[in-house]
């Protein structure tokens, strides 16, 4: 039997690289792990300038089933616009739609505004996105929040579906130490700072390390620095891969507490290294895996609040040993097999063309 | 400079035009220059080519999250179609039906039939309204910029490709073994060299690398041919494994016609082996001058034979036409070859 033939759909921005275009290239191996023959497919999208958006998505209103003599068997689209791609049998696996005609309309982040030209192309652009959308046989998302916002957006029902962090297969259990680990980009959003002050209320003797780099890390550096906590957390900026499963491996727990984060990696990977994570309840992604007392420790966006859970498991070694391990079980069930064998089960458009 | 490389590419495949303009990328980018690569998908039937043409047309480069891009090369029909104030071309494929190709393997465009000559016409029609479009056009040969002159009045400049690097011993001796270098398709002429084998003596043998369709029926030719081990099939070597069979051998055969590339003929002369080329190989013709660097024979068992039965002679033809052809082959580098690509680049300071 010939392999099952997959394109991943991609919307390149030439020279520009984050987590979108890695989670495409992630699926795309783990297609190729499952006996399936599997390619990127990228065409560029750009939305500036505005007039020319919807050329953009034209230009993503393409035949993909065939090339010459050879046919694609499965398509899977990932953002706006690639779910404009036509193939009978169109899996959605969706990271975001066009967020400045979404989520971000009406904030700082968009630039559509209440003028006649704007409302119109963001009429035009919800109808089609409707359509395309409805024409995807399977339909998931990569996390809770992007399904919450497609449902409130169109009533549409997509089931998040989780992939493994890209340090999966490397992080590991090791001792408990007497340090807590951030890992985060460092970014306002992202408040680190929350856990910087929250090192007042944990025990003398405890430390706080925090790898990533940002834009927020001169003013971190200088809170660091007016709360006389220099001995006691230090930001690492950026660490390389060995360092960071080692980093892991080598903490007594793991916080983070951004706000209204999307999926957050750093959950799973504090959990596949068995290190229970504290987070906070309006933290978005974080709570879709982390059980209170259960795997985790989850309290109000306060440094006071924060700081009595890093005590907790300052204070009681068993406790964040047990916590991780229940995080642990969570992490494991996330395989990108499991991503692939939800997308093969994609079924075929009928013969109307609906879905 | 930040440069975006464009490229139509069937998925699912590995042809040469994509190592090309992989090897393109790394180059630009080895210059120093911030370099991005765009590939849509190419559906090569004809009929479907000028949708594909105006969904090119439809993107427009110019810049990329907000920043300019200063430079596309396009490398194939339709990917010079895209928008850009300046936008090259090289090393230019067009489509083959908007020539003198009529009939492909995905398809036959009929001369004579209404509906298909009007196809042509509109192909020909996009094909020079976008080549027009560009601020300057390269191909890679003398032979593809006289066409380009004579059927679309369009001046451009030859830049051949690099090739890859020759094994460290194109010094050493001639060998034995005629190289010849795949894809194993009809067009390859394959067929003819395993036949020449018939009438070459020995101590020559046939080295064929290089896979594909037509593999299965050559090695059928060639057991029925009784060579038994003088026609060896090397399957898909990899590149220094290329170079070292070619670094080994007494010539590279270069047979196709019509080529458009002198990739297998440009490997050869950089390891200082002579080609042995037929007068309708095309892109070969470039480089190859019959009793200097090489030898030009008719399309035939007969004419391939006797150029193989001459270069293992007594005497040293072999390795004098060798060394020649390491003196003429156009010592073109990446880097002058970028240089000339981008040469025009208004500066935007």
């Amino acid at each position: 039997m010939n392999p099952v033939r997959v394109l991943v759909l991609e919307a390149q921005v030439p020279f520009v690289r984050g987590g979108a275009e890695s989670l495409v290239r992630e699926l795309v191996l783990a297609f190729r792990a499952e006996g399936c023959e599997a390619e990127v497919l990228s065409i560029p999208f750009t939305d500036s300038p505005r007039e020319e958006m919807m050329a953009g998505v034209a230009a993503w209103r393409t035949d993909v089933s065939r090339f010459g003599g050879t046919s694609v068997d499965l398509v899977v689209a990932t953002k706006f616009p690639t779910y404009f791609a036509r193939h009978p049998r169109k899996a959605l696996w969706l990271v975001h739609q066009h967020r400045a005609a979404y989520e971000l309309c009406g904030t700082p982040y968009s630039d559509f505004a209440h003028v006649e030209q704007d409302v119109a192309l963001r009429r035009r652009l919800v109808a089609c996105d409707a359509r395309a959308l409805a024409e995807c046989t399977t339909r998931f998302t990569i996390a809770r929040t992007v399904s919450e916002r497609l449902m409130r957006s169109h009533g549409v029902l997509a089931e998040p579906l989780y992939h493994p962090p890209r340090l999966a297969d490397r992080l590991r259990a090791g001792p408990f130490g007497d340090y807590f680990l951030l890992v985060s980009r460092l970014e306002p959003v992202k408040r680190v700072h929350l856990a910087i002050e929250a090192m007042r209320w944990a025990p003398a003797g405890t430390t706080l390390r925090i790898a990533g780099e940002g834009s927020a890390a001169h003013d971190l550096a200088a809170r660091i620095d007016g709360l006389g906590l220099r001995n006691r957390v230090s930001l690492l900026g950026r660490v390389d891969d060995d360092r960071l499963v080692d980093l892991y491996a080598g903490a007594r727990g793991v916080v983070f507490t951004p706000f209204d984060e999307d999926y957050g990696y750093v959950t799973l990977e504090a959990f596949l290294s068995r290190k229970p994570v504290i987070t906070t309840l309006d933290a978005g992604g974080p709570l879709e895996f982390v059980v209170p007392d259960r795997n985790g420790l989850v309290c109000t966006a306060t440094p006071e609040s924060i700081g009595t859970a890093m005590s907790r498991l300052a204070a009681d070694q068993s406790l964040a040993q047990d916590l991780g391990a229940s995080g642990h079980a969570v992490a494991r069930a996330v395989t990108w097999q499991g991503v692939v064998q939800q997308f093969l089960r994609t079924p075929m458009a009928d013969a109307t063309g609906d879905a | 400079m930040r440069i975006i490389v464009a490229e139509a590419r069937v998925p699912f495949t590995r042809e040469t035009g994509s190592r090309r303009t992989l090897a393109l990328v790394d180059a630009c980018r080895g210059l120093g220059h911030e370099v991005d690569h765009v590939r849509l998908p190419l559906d090569e039937r004809p009929h479907t080519l000028l949708e594909q043409a105006s969904r090119w047309a439809l993107l427009n480069l110019a810049t990329s999250n907000g920043r300019r891009v200063d430079a596309v090369i396009a490398t194939n029909f339709p990917s010079y179609v895209v928008r850009h104030p300046h936008k090259v071309v090289w090393p230019l494929r067009q489509p083959r039906v908007a020539h003198d190709v009529f009939r492909t393997a995905l398809g036959d465009v009929v001369p004579g039939v209404e509906a298909d000559d009007r196809l042509r016409e509109r192909l020909m029609a996009a094909d020079t309204a976008a080549l027009a479009s560009c601020a300057a056009v390269f191909t890679d040969s003398m032979g593809a910029t006289a066409r380009l002159r004579a059927t679309r009045g369009i001046e451009s400049t030859p830049l051949s490709c690099p090739p890859p690097p020759a094994d460290p011993r194109s010094d050493g001796p001639i060998g034995w073994d005629a190289v010849i270098l795949g894809p194993l398709e009809p067009s390859s002429r394959v067929g003819l060299a395993i036949r020449a084998m018939a009438v070459v003596p020995e101590p020559v043998r046939l080295v064929v690398v290089g896979d594909g369709p037509a593999r299965r029926s050559l090695q059928g030719l060639a057991h029925d041919l009784m060579l038994g081990a003088r026609v060896e099939f090397g399957g898909r070597p990899d590149g220094p494994e290329v170079a070292r069979l070619v670094g080994d051998a007494l010539c590279v055969l270069d047979l196709a016609p019509g080529q458009e590339e002198a990739e297998a003929t440009l490997t050869g002369m950089r390891a200082g082996r002579p080609v042995v080329t037929t007068a309708d190989s095309g892109a070969p013709q470039d480089h190859v001058e019959h009793g200097r660097n090489g030898l030009v024979c008719e399309a035939t068992p007969q004419g391939i034979g006797a150029a193989l039965a001459q270069l293992a002679g007594p005497g040293d033809l072999a390795r004098s036409l060798g060394q020649a052809a390491l003196k003429t082959v156009p010592h073109v580098s990446w880097t002058e070859l970028v240089g000339h690509l981008l040469a025009g680049v208004p500066d935007h300071g």
